[in-house]
This record gives C-alpha cells, structure tokens and sequence, in this order.
C-alpha cells in the first residue's frame, strides 16, 4: 500500500486545459484520428472531472490522465472492431514518454525543424507540400518524376535521414 | 505495424508543415466546445441539446437512468459469439436472427417489465418495447441493443449505437429485481419502425476493395484504418482477400494483405465453442513484462489459463449465472475494506495499473466463476445421482480424522527447536587464546551493526569454520557443541542474540537465528486444524474435477492443448 496519498483538489475544465494539446497529440501518436482524438481527451477530462484521482504526487496527473486517455482509445479500438496499430504499446509509451511534457516536445519539434532546413531544398519542398497534402502521391510522384513507387521510397528516405539528424541534434543538446 | 519513432516525427511534420488550424486556436475551440459539452452535462436532460454524437451518448447514459423499470426486448435471436473476443468477455454484441437490426423510429412502444404477470412476464417472441417519450440523444439513427442479461432482471447493461456497433454502455436498472423468469429470453431490441434504414452492420464487397485500395494510400493512418478495417472483418472475406493478393503489384498492399490474411489464419491461438482466443490476446496479458521472459511454455501456460476461464464462463452462461450488481457493489466493498477504505482502494489500483471499470470485469469474472463452483456443488447435494463431476461430498468423519492423527504423532509432538549459525575459533595457547579472544570481540562487535553473524565474520575477514545447525531440546545431536553451551543456548539466548562462549580449547561465537516452540497437541486441539486442511483438499479436487469435467464437455480447439504438458 502506499505510504501517503494525497487527493487532487477538485479540477476545473480551465485547470486541465494545459494537459489538452499534449493529451490531444499523445492519442493522435496511438493513431487516432484528429477529432476521435478530441473526443477522447474530452471523455478523460469528464472522468477525471467526475471523479478526481487519488495520486501519490499531484506531478502524476499527466501520466494518470494518459492512462485514461490510452484505456479509451484501445475501448474505442475495441469498440470498432479494431485492432491496434502497435507491436507493443508499452514500447510505444516508453517512446513517447521522451516527449510527453511541453519543453521536451518542443524541443523536439524544433530539432524537427531544425533538420527539415537542412534537407536539400527539392527534398525540402517535396516533403512540406507532401505534409500539408498540398498534393496526393500521385501528383508529386509525377512532379518529381518518378513513379509512385520510386515516390515512396524517397520519402523513407528523407524520413530516415530526418530521424538520424533529429537523434543526432537532441543528444548534443 | 507502425514504429513509434516513425509515428512521433509524422506528428511533428504535421504541427509543423501541416494545413490544419494553428495549435492555439485549435486549443481555444477545444475547451470552448468542452466547456458547453460539460454545461449540457451539468443542466437538466429535457433542455439539453444534443451537441454532437458522444454528447448523444452521454445524454442517452443520463437518460437510461430514468428508464429504471422498463425494459426492451422483442424477437429473440441467438447469440452473435462467433465473434473474436474483443477484451470485454461479458458484453459482446448479440444480434437477432434472420435480418439486420435496424434503428428504431423515435418513439419505441413499451412494456413494464414486473413480477410474473403476463403482460408484465414477457414470453420469447412477444413485442415488448419502451416509450422512450423524450428521450434526447434517440433519433432515426439511433437503437438499442441488449448486450447482457441479469439475474432475475435485476439490470441490464444496453448499448446504444450509431450506425455502427456500440456507442457506450448504460445500465437500465430494474429496481425491484422482480421476474425471474425472463432469463435468456432477453436477447436484443427489434425495432418497431418500418421505414427505417437498414443497419450497415456486414460490409459488401465494395467496402472490402475499398480498404484494399486504401492500403496503398499516402497517408499511414489512413492504410492503418483499411487494414484494421479489413481485419475486422473476420475471415469471411479471406477468399477475397486472397483473390486480392494474386493481383496486387504495390509491395505495401501486398504486405498489408498478408498481414491481415496472417492474422486469420496464423494469429488464432483457440476456439472454445464458437468463441475464439486470438495470440494477442494473450501476448497484451503479458503487458509489463521483458520480451525476453516470455517464453513459448509461459504463452501456452496462459493461453490454457484464459481458455479454461473463458470454458468455464461459458458453462456459467449456459446455467444462467449472472452476477448482480448488487452483489458486485458488495464484494468491491469487502474488498475496498480489506486494504482500509475506498480511497485507498483506488489507490492500490491506481498502483497496480487498474482501471475502476477493468477491476469491476474482473470482480464480475471471479464472481460468476465462484457462484458457477457454488452452484454446481449445491446441484450435486440436491441431486447426487445426476451429478456429472462425480463430486465428493462426504465431509470427513471425526473417525477419519483421528485416524490421520493417530497416524503422524510426529506432526503434533511438542517441539523446541533452535537455528544457530556459529564460529569456531579453535587455540593451543595462551597467546593464541588472546588472540582468538580479540578476534571474538571484533566479530561480536560488527555483529551488532550487522544483525548478522556470517556477514560479521565476512567483515572481519573470518572465513573458515562457520557453521549452521538445528538442535533440538532433549534430542543427542553430534558436534562440537557442549551439552552447557547447548543448555546456554536453549535456557538463556533471545531470538538473534550473539555471544561468545569458551568451550574447552575453543571460543564460539553464536547466534540464535530463529526457533521454533510448540507444545504437544491433543486431538481436539488440532482437529479444527485437521478438518480445514482436508476440507481444503475436498474443495480442491471438487474444484478440479468441475474444471475437467467442464473443458472434456467444451468444444475446444486445439484438442491436445490441455493433454500436452
């Protein structure tokens, strides 16, 4: 048993609002979709509304209300007959839980940024208006001409050399 | 599968590059929208409007609560457990025979479900359906399914659903806990309406080539849905699926079509009747533990497990054996007791990573498991000769038990017996006694910090002729021990005390370890004892011939998978 446990004062909607866009992002990285993902942040901050959480360390919320969140969208999986998209969702967490607080996400999106501006500037280009679905594969395979196939392959590629320099800044830093 | 590094960085691109709106003004909408989705929640239901389909469905869990004593069913069909089990054993969708379910029109006719009285008693086959009146959150789209039964109707867990299967789970409660009779009779609502949509429920070939075409598509999640869509879909369309296969050319369609072709065919660990145990589900069993102890025994180990369980919850289902919420609220209570109250009984979940709800489903599995074993036992006591376990049911004679006992007199003989670990320090004179002697001191000294007589002499540097041994009193025992140092031991060491003691030509250095005390038993003495622990061994076997006897009844594939070790 624990040794101390302490009750949260109760929460307001306005108190949870900080927890929303990193609650909000962390079930879009289980794959949900954008408004599911909306839906369910607001089903966990109901629950936690309804009933406010016994924690050892009110520092634990964050990780409470992703344990709320993650137990929703897997109901949610179960619900439409789904299956999850990860191998292995512990491993899936241990990842994310690099980047689950504001700073460490931000950081790791400027080391995001930082490497999509060192990409030659067509790589840079395709990858941008790939990302902002400024065009399907198919026209920016034929932009670039290459097959879509060929389209693919390059942007494995690009994301691979992205992944390699994102590591590579954020262990300088 | 998706690699969650791969995943991470898509989300960055996207917040970076992407063309939905700014992150801030994102946020601001959210809480605004959150904050009128808690306001609804907070007003009364009739004013509430309906504010998007999960609002609905919270409305509609309002809304159960006043549809206490009503109850909704019609035409009965049978149960829908073909389906693979989707974690949540005991609420799986039951669908009604020979056509879709289709969504009620708003108004749903019905009938007070009550004791016994023949409107109020429904017989299978008879229309009986509830005037929803009001109800907010029911329109065109929307119905209700029966998912589970009670006991004696004492509630019913309903889904309500949106075109697709189950929206949320609400309970209707049936507050007197009358009718008995009803039992498996409650199968599912049939809507009363004519003109209304069919239910989407089984896909066409259309929807199929459909996700397979998607399976190539640009963006990840959308090919994650299609195969997630595909996978659902059970293995009725593998035929198609592997039509599909010969023809596609694009390398990830190909693999994503023979991952879900896989999963049907390579990922079905069992079938226990119509129901069937997938690997992954009892891979996700293993959730916190090292890849690499997860060994094949210890899959199968737990593979038997759940299939056991899920066999003997289906024999449960087939006696009627529900449990009530009134008994679950009962046993969460002992339970939240037994750790010091309900706060830190969340806590204690909280801890061991338990969800409320996950907790409840086991509470509700452990009960249905125990009153199946109760139920059984007191079938086989009414009826002794239609009983198929062959169950034992003679208590053990006070004859028997004294027999037992006149038999092992050993096991109620009075004891007292010592653990002592000690050292020898053996000398030859005088200056090699000193020597002994301070070496003694340095060891009883450490002893004190150390609690512990071996890590003591360890941190003195004294290696050699440590010893351990059990003397029992008024019981010879060879070693080098004198009677007046085992006397000492005996009449005046406490429990881990350490002393240094010369005997003859050596100093030891003692300690007292542990001891064990008891006096003679007499039969009446130990026979309270004696009958507990042959009761426990009669609940035992009764326990797993009830086990054997239910698996041998049971349609379980693979046939070997509870004969091979």
């Amino acid at each position: 048993m624990p040794a101390s446990v302490t009750r949260l004062p109760h929460p307001s909607a306005r108190a949870l609002e900080e927890h929303y866009l990193p609650l909000w992002r962390y079930l879009r990285f289980l794959g949900s979709s954008e408004s599911l993902a909306e839906d369910l942040v607001q089903e966990t901050f109901i629950a936690v509304l309804a009933r406010p959480p016994a924690l050892h360390d009110p520092r634990a919320l964050p990780a409470y209300l992703r344990a709320i969140a993650r137990n929703l969208f897997l109901k949610s999986l179960q619900k439409a007959k789904s299956e999850p998209t990860w191998k292995d969702l512990a491993e899936a967490d241990a990842v994310w839980d690099r980047v689950a607080d504001r700073e460490a996400w931000d950081a790791y999106r400027e080391a995001v940024r930082g490497c999509v501006e060192g990409l030659d500037p067509p790589d840079r280009s395709l990858l941008e208006k790939y990302v902002a679905r400024e065009s399907g594969r198919k026209e920016a395979a034929a932009a670039s001409g290459r097959s879509e196939e060929g389209l693919k392959t390059l942007l494995r590629r690009i994301r691979d050399r992205l992944k390699a320099c994102v590591k590579g800044k954020l262990s300088h830093d | 599968m998706i690699d969650p590094e791969d995943r991470m960085l898509d989300l960055a691109l996207e917040e970076l590059y992407g063309s939905r709106e700014q992150a801030p003004e994102r946020l601001r909408e959210a809480m605004n929208r959150f904050e009128r989705r808690l306001s609804d929640l907070e007003a009364p239901a009739r004013r509430r409007p309906l504010a998007g389909r999960r609002t609905a469905a919270v409305a509609a869990s309002l809304l159960s609560l006043s549809l206490a004593s009503w109850f909704v069913l019609s035409r009965f069909g049978p149960v829908d457990s073909m389906s693979s089990r989707d974690g949540d054993r005991t609420s799986r969708g039951i669908r009604p025979e020979g056509r879709q379910a289709s969504p009620p029109e708003g108004r749903i006719q019905a009938v007070e479900v009550g004791r016994n009285g023949s409107a109020l008693d429904p017989e299978i086959g008879q229309t009986v359906t509830i005037d929803l009146g009001t109800a907010q959150g029911v329109g065109p789209e929307s119905w209700f399914e029966v998912v589970r039964e009670s006991e004696v109707l004492g509630s019913l867990v309903i889904r309500k659903a949106e075109k697709t299967w189950a929206m949320g789970t609400y309970r209707a409660r049936q507050p007197r806990g009358e009718s008995a009779r009803v039992g498996d009779a409650v199968r599912s609502l049939i809507p009363t309406g004519e003109n209304v949509p069919s239910r989407q429920d089984e896909p066409t070939d259309r929807d199929v080539r459909q996700w397979i075409e998607q399976l190539s598509d640009p963006d990840a999640g959308v090919r994650d849905r299609a195969s997630a869509a595909l996978k659902a879909r059970g293995t009725t369309i593998l035929g198609l699926l592997r039509e599909e296969l010969g023809r596609a050319r694009d390398p990830e369609t190909r693999a994503r079509l023979q991952d879900v072709i896989a999963y049907w065919t390579t990922g079905i660990a069992a079938r226990v009747d119509n129901e069937i145990v997938k690997w992954d589900e009892v891979d996700r069993s293993f959730q916190g533990m090292r890849p690499s102890d997860i060994t094949p025994d210890l899959r199968r180990q737990r593979l038997r497990s759940l299939v056991e369980e899920l066999a003997l919850l289906h024999e449960a289902r087939r006696r009627g054996i529900v449990a009530t919420e009134q008994e679950l609220n009962e046993l969460r209570r002992r339970k939240a007791a037994a750790v010091g109250g309900e706060e830190a009984y969340r806590a204690d979940l909280w801890a061991r990573g338990r969800t409320l709800e996950g907790e409840q489903e086991e509470l509700r599995r452990q009960l249905i498991l125990s009153k199946l074993h109760d139920g059984i036992l007191e079938q086989a006591r009414v009826n002794p000769g239609s009983d198929p376990f062959r169950l034992e049911l003679k208590e053990t004679s006070r004859d028997d038990l004294r027999r037992w006992y006149d038999a092992n007199p050993e096991k109620f003989a009075g004891v007292d017996r010592l653990d002592v670990c000690w050292v020898e320090l053996s000398f030859e004179n005088d200056q090699q006694k000193a020597a002994k002697k301070a070496l003694a001191e340095a060891i009883l000294a450490k002893s004190h910090t150390k609690k512990n007589l071996g890590l003591a002499c360890a941190e003195v540097g004294v290696r050699d002729n440590i010893h351990i041994a059990v003397f029992e009193r008024d019981r010879a025992s060879p070693g080098p021990l004198g009677e007046a140092t085992k006397k000492l031991l005996f009449d005046s060491f406490a429990f881990g005390e350490v002393r240094a003691i010369e005997d003859g030509s050596t100093i030891f250095v003692l300690q007292l370890y542990d001891r064990t005390r008891r006096v003679i038993e007499t039969f009446e003495e130990a026979e309270p004892v004696l009958r507990a622990m042959f009761e426990n061994q009669r609940r035992e076997a009764n326990r797993k011939r009830m086990r054997d006897g239910i698996l041998e009844r049971a349609s379980i594939w693979p046939p070997d998978l509870f004969k091979n070790p």
